[in-house]
């Protein structure tokens, strides 16, 4: 082929073709991949910047400013400029740069929202100190402008936590933004999703929603495994939601074990993430299986042990050990059929003070409960019970020995205690029949003497440290058991100055510290006048029993004397002193509950040692056959008329006179005196006493003759000699 | 390529040739060298190579046994991603090595994995952890990162460790042996 001058082949023309081909077209593609050739020439140290940060900035900074330069209609590296400005600290040039891109009619609304979301984080960040941000009325209207232009997530989560400073985090309208900036696609940059996570969390941890916060928290630590800080809160936020109400038992069964198996990460709050799973396993405890075998309880009292061992100065897990123990107590006395008094808390019933004076013998009499044979089930009720018990005596016990504890502290860890001996106490009859082995000998427990005493001796020191009052009402409590109804009603005394209220401890206050009251004294008021042989005596009714009448006194005519006190009555035989004939006065004087005396109205009494007086009518001298003697026999303390014989005797002899010894034996006449219409058997009753003879007396000499005694035992034998003519 | 061509063209200048339809021939030659030397870089562009070491439990070793793997670093945005693709990663303590992890979700995506299941987006995912020691609560994972484990949790270097890894420090996809 002939070209011009040329002579070419056709392979020729054919490679000159394609060469031409390849020079047109080369330069074509070239040029419109230039601007993909720059960004990847760029792109890297941008991305490196981005990433990596430090001394990667400014080679991220040089390549966006030579990319704008080259493509100012370019948005995107105006936005990593923006970024990295920002990062390097260049707020206010990250802002204007941020700012410029609104006015780009190229930039879409995506980018416009995003760069106006970069320019009011570099607008908080400018100035910023202390970790609190600057600028926040201009950065919050920035962010209302980026919103304007798209509710893109990174505008949304600045704008939450730009809120969160302004409105405090748990504001609503935070709670607002946080909800719509996790929902918006596709998510906000790696740091501003962290710090709204964060937020999220403080936000659902002010609303007590504390497993979606541990969650929140456990997001920031995902998108950041290094953040200490975060790593802290979402623990104790993870502690707090174990315990949550409202927790399925699935998910807190996981939480637990996710726990136990970091406890060591807790550090200084290893005893909190303990304690926190003690009462996250007994927050099983209306689950079937809560306990039976490994079930949540034991795990619960095996967590408070292991607290009690490895931190023994710390009193909350022997209280909160204790507290697990006591929930299952009272479950077990609810489903008791038989009465145990005082095991839930009521009055105690068992010292017979309480039985015979207040309540209704509950125990039955003697030989209840003890000879009451109870089913099996109700049987291992209190056995189990009993164990519980000695299980919270164990831990009271330990806890007092060894926490460091403060005064209040400790008494209420006494009081615990003693309520928990008291119970044991009132348990204790119950055992009697169940605790045996297999020949039916009773298995050895605690003494019910020993458990009183040492009730009472934590109660005292309980009563002595506590400044509620409690101490000592619960001493007195136990001081009645023991029948120490002094120290009882002293303690009762206390615990209302105390500022302790309840209406048994009313009841039992106005019981022990009512006035002491004489029920009877003696001699009876128609007694009081007696001679050779008497008792003075008195009987009282004291609330604190017969061992305050120890110091009773009794005076007579104002002189103490010693009185004997059996019971609830003082008994003195005056002596011969105070036997000589006349008036004496009597007084008694009972201690008053509350210390003073109480001196109780005075009596007289008369002591008679003189016998009858007898005169009689006529007196003696000569009188007619047919006299009738009138005798008048009168006595202070009364008559004895039963003792009274009389009779009339002739004195001379050889006048064949009747002679009748005896007309009165013994009170009654013994023969009949028609003359004066006395029949025989009639008795004397009153003075004057009427006497004659039988008959007529015959002329001769005569002699009357009395014997009669006084209700005091005087005795008088009385002659008188007649003549009759 | 054009300094090349030129530089080629002069060498045949400098050799004497002066017949047209031999230069033509020879620059043709050397465009067409070009244009495959071109194609080549293009085609190595995208690949490189990652490998598992002896004793590097970090992937299943019924996936990935010991040995290289190549990585294809064509994908361009996160977006080309998806749950369960493998993918080759650096991390800022080793730059120089590739460590291959699994990914769990890219942006936007809501990950969860509890010793039960993998969640993305609030559906269980055919994926299973030992997770008996870790669980991830429900995460967004955030713009521009996607968030990778390897298949043994107690091995490898991955996003339990390093958080969220941003698309610029993923490599590529790989394919597992099996």
């Amino acid at each position: 082929m002939r070209i011009g001058k040329y002579d070419v082949s056709t392979p020729t023309v054919v490679y000159s073709g394609v060469l031409l081909a390849l020079l047109i077209i080369a330069p074509i593609i070239l040029m419109s991949r230039l601007s993909a050739i720059r960004e990847s020439w760029h792109r890297n140290t941008i991305m490196d910047a981005q990433v990596l940060g430090g001394a990667y900035c400014e080679p991220g900074i040089i390549a966006c400013k030579q990319m704008i330069a080259s493509e100012p209609n370019k948005i995107a590296p105006r936005l990593h400029l923006g970024c990295l400005l920002a990062v390097t600290g260049q707020y206010a040039e990250a802002g204007d740069e941020f700012t410029r891109v609104q006015d780009w009619k190229a930039a879409t609304d995506d980018e416009k929202s995003l760069a106006m979301t970069g320019a009011a984080c570099a607008k908080c960040r400018d100035g910023a100190a202390g970790g609190k941000p600057k600028n926040l009325p201009e950065a919050e209207r920035l962010l209302k402008k980026a919103l304007e232009f798209k509710e893109t997530p990174d505008a949304l989560a600045a704008m939450a936590l730009v809120k969160s400073w302004t409105s405090g985090p748990g504001g609503t309208d935070v709670q607002t933004y946080i909800q719509k900036a996790l929902a918006a696609t596709p998510a906000p940059a790696p740091a501003l999703l962290q710090e709204l996570y964060r937020l999220n969390g403080v936000n659902l941890s002010s609303r007590h929603k504390l497993i979606e916060a541990g969650n929140a928290f456990g997001s920031v630590k995902v998108l950041d495994p290094t953040n200490k800080l975060v790593e802290e809160m979402g623990r104790l936020t993870a502690l707090a939601s174990i315990t949550e109400p409202g927790i399925s038992p699935a998910e807190r069964r996981a939480s637990i074990q996710k726990i136990v198996v970091d406890i060591e990460k807790f550090g200084s709050l290893k005893i909190e993430a303990l304690l926190a799973i003690g009462h996250a396993w007994h927050a099983f405890k209306n689950d079937p299986d809560y306990l039976g075998p490994k079930g949540p309880f034991e795990k619960a009292c095996e967590t408070f042990k292991s607290i009690q061992e490895g931190y023994p100065r710390d009193l909350r897990a022997y209280r909160n050990h204790a507290g697990c123990l006591e929930e299952r107590i009272a479950i077990l006395s609810s489903e008791l059929t038989a009465i145990v008094t005082g095991l839930n808390g009521e009055s105690p019933r068992r010292n017979p003070w309480y039985v015979a004076k207040e309540f209704t013998p509950a125990l039955g009499g003697e030989n209840a409960p003890y000879s009451v044979i109870l089913p099996q089930p109700e049987q291992e009720r209190l056995r189990q019970i009993n164990d519980l018990l000695r299980s919270q005596d164990l831990i009271w016990e330990r806890a007092l020995e060894v926490a460091d504890a403060t005064p209040e502290e400790k008494a209420n860890a006494q009081l615990r205690y003693v309520s928990c001996l008291r119970r044991r106490y009132y348990l204790s009859p119950w055992l009697k029949n169940i605790k045996r082995d297999e020949s039916w000998k009773p298995i050895p427990d605690m003494p019910d003497e020993i458990t009183l005493n040492l009730a009472l001796k934590v109660s005292s020191e309980a009563a002595r440290i506590d400044t509620t009052g409690r101490g000592s009402y619960l001493l007195a409590l136990m001081a009645i058991e023991k029948g120490e109804l002094t120290v009882a009603r002293n303690a009762l005394i206390e615990s209302a100055k105390r500022g302790f209220k309840s209406p048994e401890q009313a009841t039992l206050l106005e019981q022990l510290t009512r006035p002491v009251k004489m029920t009877n004294a003696g001699p009876a008021v128609a007694e009081r006048q007696f001679g050779a042989i008497t008792l003075l005596r008195a009987a009282f009714d004291s609330p604190l029993g017969t061992a305050s009448l120890n110091n009773l006194k009794v005076t007579i005519n104002g002189k103490d004397v010693l009185a004997t006190t059996l019971g609830s009555q003082v008994l003195y035989v005056p002596n011969d002193t105070e036997m000589s004939g006349g008036g004496h006065v009597v007084k008694f004087t009972a201690p008053e509950p509350l210390g003073a005396s109480l001196t109780f109205p005075t009596f007289t009494y008369l002591f008679d040692k003189a016998p009858p007086t007898c005169t009689f009518e006529p007196n003696g001298g000569t009188v007619k056959g047919d006299v009738v003697f009138f005798i008048k026999i009168e006595d202070p303390s009364g008559v004895d008329w039963q003792s009274l014989s009389a009779g009339i005797n002739s004195t001379t002899s050889g006048t064949g006179v009747s002679i009748t010894s005896q007309l009165i034996r013994d009170g009654r006449y013994a023969h009949s005196l028609l003359s004066i219409k006395i029949k025989i058997g009639d008795i004397v009753l009153r003075s004057p006493v009427l006497l004659t003879g039988v008959s007529t007396l015959p002329s001769g000499d005569y002699k009357l003759w009395l014997d009669v005694k006084d209700l005091a035992g005087n005795k008088i034998k009385q002659e008188k000699l007649f003549s009759v003519k | 390529m054009f300094v090349l061509e030129i530089s080629l063209s002069k060498s045949c200048f400098l050799a004497g040739v002066t017949d047209v339809t031999e230069l033509i021939h020879s620059l043709v030659k050397v465009l067409v060298v070009c244009v495959i030397i071109v194609a080549c870089f293009w085609f190595f562009k995208n690949r490189t190579r990652a490998s598992i070491e002896q004793g590097d439990k970090s992937m299943s070793v019924t996936s990935f046994p010991e040995g290289s793997y190549t990585v294809n670093t064509a994908i361009t945005s996160l977006s080309a991603l998806k749950t369960g693709d493998y993918v080759a990663y650096r991390i800022p303590t080793d730059a120089s090595n590739l460590h291959i992890a699994r990914v769990i979700g890219i942006e936007g995506n809501r990950v969860e994995v509890t010793p039960k299941e993998v969640r993305v987006n609030g559906a269980p995912y055919d994926l299973r952890f030992p997770t008996t020691t870790w669980t991830i609560p429900e995460t967004k994972v955030p713009r521009g990162c996607a968030f990778l484990l390897t298949d043994d949790p107690t091995a490898g270097v991955d996003s339990k460790q390093l958080g969220p890894i941003p698309f610029a420090a993923i490599a590529g996809t790989i394919q597992p042996a099996r």
